[in-house]
């Protein structure tokens, strides 16, 4: 019996420590029936402890699949304009793992606003985002951007996205796309600007794609440097 | 007891410490190289976690071996009479050894997080949320101590290595999933089961409420508090399997 009441008031303690844990923290990741779980893949990663890591990864797969070109898109297309049907899929997957990957939630949003022309998707995705974090108002900025291009306000867009870039988390395929909206509507030079600023930034994948450009842009307005 | 403590932790680490920190030092060098290929503007991000993850998992692995086979292999080979037989008492045998495997652990932990973070710094990183990295570190190792108690009562109690392996693994796979044991209560009609579930979810370790890796956000807010919390459950937890495991081990005839 000597042994034994130091084992229940420890007992006890484990218990009432675990309900306090219990109450006290409000566990803010989505359940898992709204995961998109990948065949078990993501699942182990839960069950590990993983789940930061696990989202990481699903990101690298998003990376991959829009970074590769698809099946029937031609030579001489621009990068990531092909259609990628699952592009908010993989986006969703990412962001359900781990919802304060913000970054992926910005550039999957970007991507199919900017890029693929499907401002419905990127809006749902941006929500999501808002539903889970209102207080991270980059999102607010986004939705705001798309919001403006649907109804074809682009100056108030373009003033949005140029608010947005200014952040060191932004993505810089939002970057290269303000820069080439800036190119389509003929100010080249902000448009070098911001090409400029891409091939500075710490974005290697971007440095080629941005050195062409800046060379083109150079030669438009018959700079010198 | 210090003296079992001192000598555990030295015969570990002649033995088998060094080669989990040289497959730490592989993965660390292989990951920097292939995340900076692949992850673009996340490298850091996915530098630190996968090093918080790697950290973990093979304290883990380390740590619930070498609790395993601690008192196992001096079964076997019938050493322990020496020691019993002198003047020691159990439970400061069992204490000494217990304590002297953490610590061989903790250093472990440290020498690897010394090269992770030497990775990060030439990597550009400037400690941004780096309290919440530390956190993370500290709370990991939390959870090996509570796992390896458990892992000490497991193999005291069932006297098998593998069954005693399989037991540790079931218990930090499902404190992992504590959170949909509670998602499972709440869908649950049968208030007779209800109860039962409810009983067994307070009684499994709850790692993934140690985990603030991945409870990153939550931390930033209130880490305080729940790094108080943590530690307190974790202590009491371990304790407890501690007890369970002397209590046996006090019985065990040899």
């Amino acid at each position: 019996m000597r042994c034994i009441s130091p084992l229940l008031f420890l007992t006890f303690l484990v218990v009432f420590l675990s309900n306090q844990i219990t109450n006290n923290l409000k566990y803010s990741f989505p359940p898992l029936t709204e995961l998109i779980l990948d065949s078990g893949k993501d699942l182990s990663t839960l069950l590990f402890g993983m789940r930061r890591l696990g989202a990481d990864m699903a990101w690298i797969s998003v990376l991959q699949y829009y970074g590769a070109a698809e099946a029937e898109e031609k030579e001489g297309t621009e990068f990531g304009s092909g259609n990628y049907p699952s592009l908010k899929k993989l986006t969703l997957r990412t962001v359900r793992l781990d919802p304060s990957l913000h970054y992926a939630t910005l550039y999957g949003a970007g991507a199919l606003a900017f890029n693929l022309n499907r401002p419905e998707e990127a809006i749902e995705i941006l929500q999501e985002g808002i539903s889970r974090h209102p207080q991270y108002w980059k999102f607010q900025l986004y939705l705001g951007a798309i919001l403006y291009k649907q109804k074809g306000k682009f100056d108030s867009m373009i003033h949005l996205l140029e608010d947005a870039i200014k952040y060191p988390d932004c993505p810089t395929l939002i970057k290269s796309i303000l820069a080439n909206i800036y190119k389509e509507n003929g100010n080249t030079l902000r448009s070098l600007q911001i090409w400029i600023e891409v091939y500075e930034g710490k974005d290697e994948s971007y440095r080629e794609k941005s050195s062409q450009q800046i060379e083109e842009l150079k030669k438009k307005l018959k700079i010198n440097i | 007891m210090i003296a079992i403590a001192k000598y555990t932790f030295l015969s570990h680490f002649r033995n088998r410490i060094f080669l989990v920190l040289i497959l730490f030092g592989f993965i660390l060098l292989a990951a920097s190289l292939l995340l900076g290929l692949l992850s673009q503007e996340q490298e850091l991000r996915m530098l630190i976690d996968l090093g918080l993850v790697a950290i973990e998992k093979l304290t883990l692995l380390t740590s619930v071996f070498l609790m395993v086979n601690l008192l196992l292999e001096e079964m076997e080979s019938k050493t322990i009479y020496l020691v019993l037989t002198r003047a020691v008492s159990r439970g400061e045998y069992l204490l000494g050894r217990f304590l002297g495997t953490l610590l061989s652990t903790f250093v472990c932990v440290l020498i690897m997080v010394s090269a992770h973070l030497i990775l990060l710094v030439l990597k550009g990183w400037q400690f941004e949320e780096g309290l919440l990295y530390f956190l993370s570190i500290f709370t990991s190792f939390e959870k090996v101590f509570l796992i390896s108690s458990l892992a000490l009562f497991f193999s005291i109690f069932s006297s098998s290595n593998i069954v005693a392996l399989t037991f540790t693994f079931f218990f930090w796979v499902l404190g992992h999933f504590a959170l949909e044991l509670k998602f499972l209560i709440q869908s649950v009609q049968n208030e007779f089961l209800k109860f039962f579930i409810n009983i067994f979810y307070h009684l499994i370790p709850h790692f993934q409420y140690l985990n603030a890796r991945d409870l990153w956000t939550l931390f930033s807010d209130r880490w305080l508090s729940l790094t108080i919390q943590g530690t307190l459950y974790t202590l009491s937890y371990s304790a407890l399997a501690f007890g369970l495991a002397l209590f046996v081990f006090k019985k065990k005839e040899f």
